[in-house]
C-alpha cells in the first residue's frame, strides 16, 4: 500500500466509525418509543392481579425486550460489518489491479490479518449471540452484553408497581370513579418506571456502559485499532 | 519547465469523479483502477485574495449554501468586481466537482501557499477581531487567554509575517525566512495547543475552535511558505510530513457526536456535521502535501519558481500540478 492508500483508508475508517457512532444512537432512540408503545400496549391489556404479582408481566416485557434489542442490535451490526468490508475489499480491488512494479502483497497480508483479527478475535464485535438472560437478576450475561465486554452481570431492579398500589388499596374504598382514577395513575407511573430503566439499560445512562454507548465504544475502539495500524 | 507542471483542473474529471474512475485523496487525484496519481491539487495566488473577502466562512458552510452567499452577497455588494465573481464561482464549481464537502480546506489552504505574507496577516487580523467577541461567550481559561495571552502571540506571528514579506526586498532574504520558519513553529505549537484544550474539555465553542484552527493553518502554511522560498525544499517536505501527522493526532479523535454532547442540544447538528467535514478535508489535505512537494523536488522545480508560478497565475483559482510519474 502507498503513502496515499493509507491516508484514503484512514478516511474512510474515521468516516465509518462517525457515520456508525451516531446512527446507534440515532436510530435506537427512534426506535425505543416502538418499543414504549408496544410495551404499554401489553401492560394496557393486563388485568390489575396480573400487574400485581408482577411475575407474568416482568416475564412478557423481558421477552419483549430481549427480542426487540437483538433484531436492533443485528441490523445495526450488519450494516458496520458490510460498510467496513466493502471498504477493505474495495482496497484489495485496487491493489490487486496495480502496477506490479511495487510489491504490495505483504501489507496486503497485514490489512487481511488486522480486518480478521478485528472479527474474530476477543472483541469480536460483529458476532450477533443471543441475549436471552438480558434482564434477569442473578444470571451473568455472557451473551452479547459480555462478548461486548459490557458488564458481565446484568442486575435489573425490575420496577414494581407497589408505590403505586398502596396508595391505591389505601384510597380503594372509596368511589368507583377516584379508585379507577388512582389505578390509572400508578398504571401510568409504572409505565414511567419501564421506560426510565429501558432507556438506561439500552440507550443512555451517566455510568457510560448502555448497550448504545458501549456498541458505540466498541466501534471506537475497532477503527482505533485499525488507524493504528497505518502507516501515513 | 514550470509551465509544463501547471494547468488548470480539465473539465474531464468532473466526469471521472463523479463515475469513480478517479478519486481525490486529500489533495491528491488517484486513477482509481491503476492506483496511479494523476496529479496534485493546487491553489494559485488569487484563491485566498478571492476568500478574503468573504466574512463568515469560519464555520466552513456547505459549498451550495456558499455558492448562494457569493451569488447573493457578491452581487449586491461592491466587495468583488465581475471578474472577481466568475473567479469565485468557479472556485466553488472546482471543488464542488472534486467532492470537497465544503469550504474549509480551500479556507485554510490546498496544497502549498502562496498567498503572501501580507494577506496571511489581514486575516489573522480579521480572525482575531472575531474572536474579541467571543470573550463572553466560552470558558475561565479562554477567557483569560482571548483577554491577555492571545493578543501577545497574534502579535508575534504579525511581526514574523511582517519580517517575512520584507525579506523579499533583501540582498540575502534565505536566512531570514528561515529564522521566520523556526521562530513560526513556537506560536504554531501554541495554537495548537490550545485547540487541543479546546477538543478536551467539556465545553465548545465552534467559533473560537474555527478561529483557532484557521490561525494555526496560516501558521503552518507561512512555515512551508518560508522554506520554500529559501528553496529548502527537503525541510518543507519534512515539515509537512510533521504538520499532517499533527493534524491528524489532533483532530482524529473529534467526532460530530463528540461534539454534539459537548456543545449541547441546543447546537446545530448540520453545522457540526459540516465543520467535521471540513477539519477532515483540511487534515487529509495537510497529509497528501509532502506528496505534492516531493512532486515538485522531482520535477527539478525550486522553492522560489513555483511560488511565483503559482502567484502569477490570474486566472484559474485552482490548478492541477502534473506528477512526476505521468
Amino acid at each position: 500500500m502507498t503513502s496515499a492508500d493509507n491516508i484514503f483508508l484512514r478516511r474512510q475508517i474515521l468516516d465509518w466509525r462517525d457515520k456508525h457512532t451516531e446512527k446507534i444512537d440515532r436510530h435506537l432512540k427512534k426506535e425505543v418509543i416502538f418499543l414504549y408503545n408496544k410495551i404499554d400496549l401489553i401492560i394496557n391489556k393486563m388485568s390489575l392481579k396480573d400487574i400485581i404479582k408482577n411475575e407474568a408481566l416482568t416475564k412478557k416485557v423481558q421477552g419483549i425486550f430481549n427480542q426487540w434489542l437483538e433484531d436492533e442490535l443485528h441490523l445495526l451490526f450488519i450494516e458496520a460489518k458490510t460498510d467496513l468490508n466493502n471498504i477493505y475489499q474495495h482496497q484489495f480491488e485496487n491493489i490487486d489491479t496495480r502496477n506490479d512494479k511495487l510489491n504490495y502483497s505483504d501489507n496486503n497480508e497485514i490489512i487481511r490479518d488486522i480486518a480478521t483479527a478485528t472479527f474474530s478475535s476477543g472483541a469480536a464485535i460483529f458476532v450477533i449471540p443471543r441475549i436471552a438472560t438480558l434482564f434477569t437478576s442473578t444470571v451473568a450475561a455472557p451473551g452479547i452484553l459480555g462478548t461486548l465486554g459490557l458488564a458481565t452481570t446484568t442486575v435489573i431492579n425490575w420496577p414494581l408497581i407497589l408505590a403505586g398500589l398502596t396508595v391505591f388499596s389505601a384510597v380503594s374504598v372509596l368511589k368507583k370513579n377516584d379508585s379507577t382514577n388512582f389505578k390509572t395513575k400508578a398504571i401510568n407511573r409504572y409505565k414511567t418506571a419501564i421506560r426510565k430503566m429501558i432507556y438506561e439499560k439500552a440507550i443512555h445512562n451517566k455510568n457510560n456502559n448502555s448497550v448504545s454507548q458501549s456498541l458505540q465504544i466498541k466501534i471506537e475502539d475497532t477503527a482505533n485499532l485499525l488507524l493504528r495500524e497505518l502507516i501515513l | 519547465m514550470i509551465n509544463k507542471l501547471l494547468f488548470g483542473i480539465p473539465l474531464e474529471f468532473a466526469s471521472g469523479i463523479s463515475s469513480g474512475s478517479l478519486v481525490r485523496v486529500g489533495t491528491l487525484l488517484k486513477d482509481s483502477a491503476t492506483g496511479r496519481i494523476v496529479g496534485h491539487i493546487q491553489e494559485s495566488g488569487i484563491t485566498q485574495q478571492l476568500l478574503s473577502g468573504i466574512t463568515k466562512v469560519a464555520v466552513a458552510p456547505q459549498l451550495a449554501m456558499f455558492d448562494s452567499v457569493v451569488n447573493v452577497a457578491g452581487l449586491a455588494s461592491s466587495v468583488y468586481s465581475n471578474v472577481q465573481l466568475n473567479q469565485l464561482k468557479k472556485l466553488v464549481e472546482s471543488l464542488q466537482v472534486l467532492q470537497y464537502a465544503n469550504i474549509g480546506v480551500a479556507v485554510a489552504g490546498i496544497g502549498v501557499s502562496a498567498i503572501g505574507f501580507g494577506i496571511m496577516n489581514a486575516k489573522l487580523k480579521n480572525i482575531e477581531s472575531n474572536l474579541d467577541q467571543l470573550s463572553s461567550k466560552v470558558d475561565n481559561h479562554f477567557q483569560l487567554l482571548l483577554e491577555r495571552d492571545l493578543r501577545q502571540h497574534y502579535s508575534q506571528v504579525y511581526n514574523l509575517l511582517e519580517k517575512s514579506d520584507l525579506a523579499h526586498n533583501y540582498s540575502n532574504p534565505v536566512s531570514e525566512w528561515m529564522n521566520v520558519s523556526s521562530q513560526l513553529a513556537d506560536e504554531s505549537g501554541f495554537f495548537r495547543g490550545e485547540l487541543g484544550y479546546l477538543i478536551g474539555s467539556n465545553s465548545f465553542n465552534i467559533d473560537l475552535f474555527a478561529s483557532l484552527l484557521r490561525s494555526l493553518t496560516i501558521c503552518n502554511s507561512a512555515r512551508i511558505e518560508c522554506l520554500m522560498l529559501a528553496n529548502e525544499m527537503r525541510a518543507a517536505h519534512d515539515l509537512s510530513i510533521n504538520i499532517g501527522q499533527n493534524y491528524s493526532q489532533l483532530f482524529d479523535n473529534i467526532s460530530p457526536k463528540s461534539l454534539v454532547n459537548k456543545v449541547g442540544v441546543e447546537g446545530d447538528q448540520s453545522v457540526i456535521k459540516n465543520l467535521v467535514a471540513g477539519v477532515r478535508d483540511i487534515t487529509d489535505a495537510a497529509l497528501t502535501k509532502p506528496m505534492l512537494i516531493e512532486s515538485v523536488i522531482e520535477q527539478g522545480v525550486s522553492g522560489p519558481e513555483y511560488i511565483s508560478a503559482l502567484k502569477s497565475e490570474k486566472e484559474q483559482p485552482l490548478l492541477l500540478i502534473r506528477s512526476s510519474n505521468s
